[in-house]
């Protein structure tokens, strides 16, 4: 093989390299777009079983005012990200979120929705859950992500208003 | 050869020029790939370990740095809690700015967590750099079962604790416990890699000359108590004093 020879292939071997690595970036910085939720929850998820956090199925006649996109971008946009679009990596799920807070006669529970004798956060709370791979924050001192945490994170929005209701993580 | 190099040269510039980086540009820096979990604050460690209450104001700042892509989601957060001496669970509330990675970038928001320490934020993005806003973790006996719990209150910014809001009263209250008042960071220690909030020419406040750290202990009203230094971060950039019964801490990165 000549020298020429030789200098053209390595050529082509770094142009290929630098090329795939030009793709890679170009992926990583446009996520693609998720055209709609992924569908209703269809059986209850426990998001938090120490504080009763359930996602369940929204009856068949549920309706939102906004669509699982619109309320991402609003939130995408009230965080300073460029991520208004849904990235294909978040799963979407239209569904009612419970989040109880404990005792109704608790001190600070007479602003909230109260029902048995229980005070909520939200309580059948038309919501889009959104989720997606991340390992949990976890504040205790000196404790760590237990190896089977599902390392899933779920961000609550109201499906009509779009408000955050919850950020968490699964466990 | 010459015509190979400057391929070389024009498509390392292209790349250049394509912004390519692993990390949104709100962090900048990548997390190390092992957490290093680190403290700056104190603690109030009674002998008879019967707390019944701690509350404070706590400063929100959007100081501070987040980085991405770690083994979990960096943060750093700045709480009021009580924690049982066993050091197995923890009830606590305060502020959190951490990494969200599907949004690429930090969000600061308030935080309750309670039992092993997973966060609930709420009002994230919604906060104001600054803003002072009044914590308090009170125990009670709920009537109906006639158990003991602590319960999380966000007592909002008004001032005071007269118009509070439970975020969560389900923590069966612990048999011992201590308070500690931190802040904290799953990215600290050596690597020092996230930036907590506050710098040294405006640190982040925990208490206020009007509304001093305060506990209750057994049946006592409230009052400050003798909390001390004994959360020292390993990383050298994270610094606090305590003084007068409040406490600043910061990050002599930020300015």
């Amino acid at each position: 093989m000549t020298l020429a020879r030789k200098r053209v292939i390595a050529g082509a071997v770094v142009l290929g390299m630098l090329l795939a690595g030009l793709f890679v970036a170009r992926l990583a910085r446009t996520p693609a777009q998720a055209s709609t939720t992924n569908g209703d929850v269809t059986t209850t998820i426990a998001i938090d079983s120490v504080v009763g956090e359930t996602f369940a199925p929204p009856p068949s006649s549920a309706q939102t005012s906004l669509t699982a996109q619109d309320a991402w971008a609003q939130y995408a946009a009230l965080a300073g990200s460029s991520v208004t679009t849904i990235p294909s990596t978040v799963t979407v799920q239209l569904g009612l979120l419970t989040l109880p807070v404990g005792p109704a006669s608790a001190p600070g529970t007479s602003g909230l929705t109260t029902s048995n004798g229980e005070a909520y956060t939200a309580l059948n709370e038309l919501a889009y859950g959104y989720s997606w791979h991340s390992c949990p924050v976890i504040m205790l001192p000196g404790a760590s992500v237990s190896p089977g945490n599902p390392c899933i994170e779920w961000l609550f929005l109201d499906a009509n208003t779009g408000q955050q209701i919850d950020e968490t993580w699964q466990q | 050869m010459r015509s190979y190099i400057a391929i070389v040269a024009v498509l390392a510039a292209v790349l250049a020029v394509s912004g390519a980086r692993a990390v949104p540009a709100a962090t900048d820096f990548s997390c190390p790939s092992s957490v290093a979990s680190d403290f700056d604050g104190m603690e109030w460690t009674p002998g008879s370990g019967d707390i019944s209450g701690v509350r404070a104001p706590i400063e929100m700042r959007f100081d501070g740095l987040v980085c991405g892509g770690g083994p979990e989601e960096a943060f750093a957060s700045s709480w009021i809690a009580i924690e049982s001496s066993a050091g197995n669970s923890i009830t606590q509330i305060g502020f959190l700015h951490f990494f969200n990675s599907v949004l690429g970038t930090g969000e600061f928001c308030r935080v309750w967590a309670i039992d092993g320490g997973a966060a609930h934020t709420y009002g994230c993005n919604q906060q104001t750099n600054h803003t002072i806003v009044y914590f308090e973790i009170v125990r009670f006996t709920d009537p109906s079962t006639h158990a003991i719990l602590y319960d999380i209150l966000d007592c909002g910014t008004a001032g005071g604790y007269g118009n509070c809001a439970s975020e969560n009263s389900t923590q069966g209250a612990y048999s011992s416990a201590f308070s500690p008042v931190a802040a904290e960071t799953d990215y600290g220690q050596s690597a020092c890699t996230v930036r907590i909030m506050g710098s040294t020419t405006d640190a982040q406040k925990f208490g206020t000359s009007s509304f001093p750290i305060e506990g209750t202990l057994g049946t006592s009203s409230w009052q400050t108590r003798s909390y001390n230094g004994t959360l020292i971060p390993t990383c050298s950039h994270y610094g606090n004093t305590f003084k007068s019964f409040r406490m600043w801490t910061w990050d002599d990165r930020n300015s």
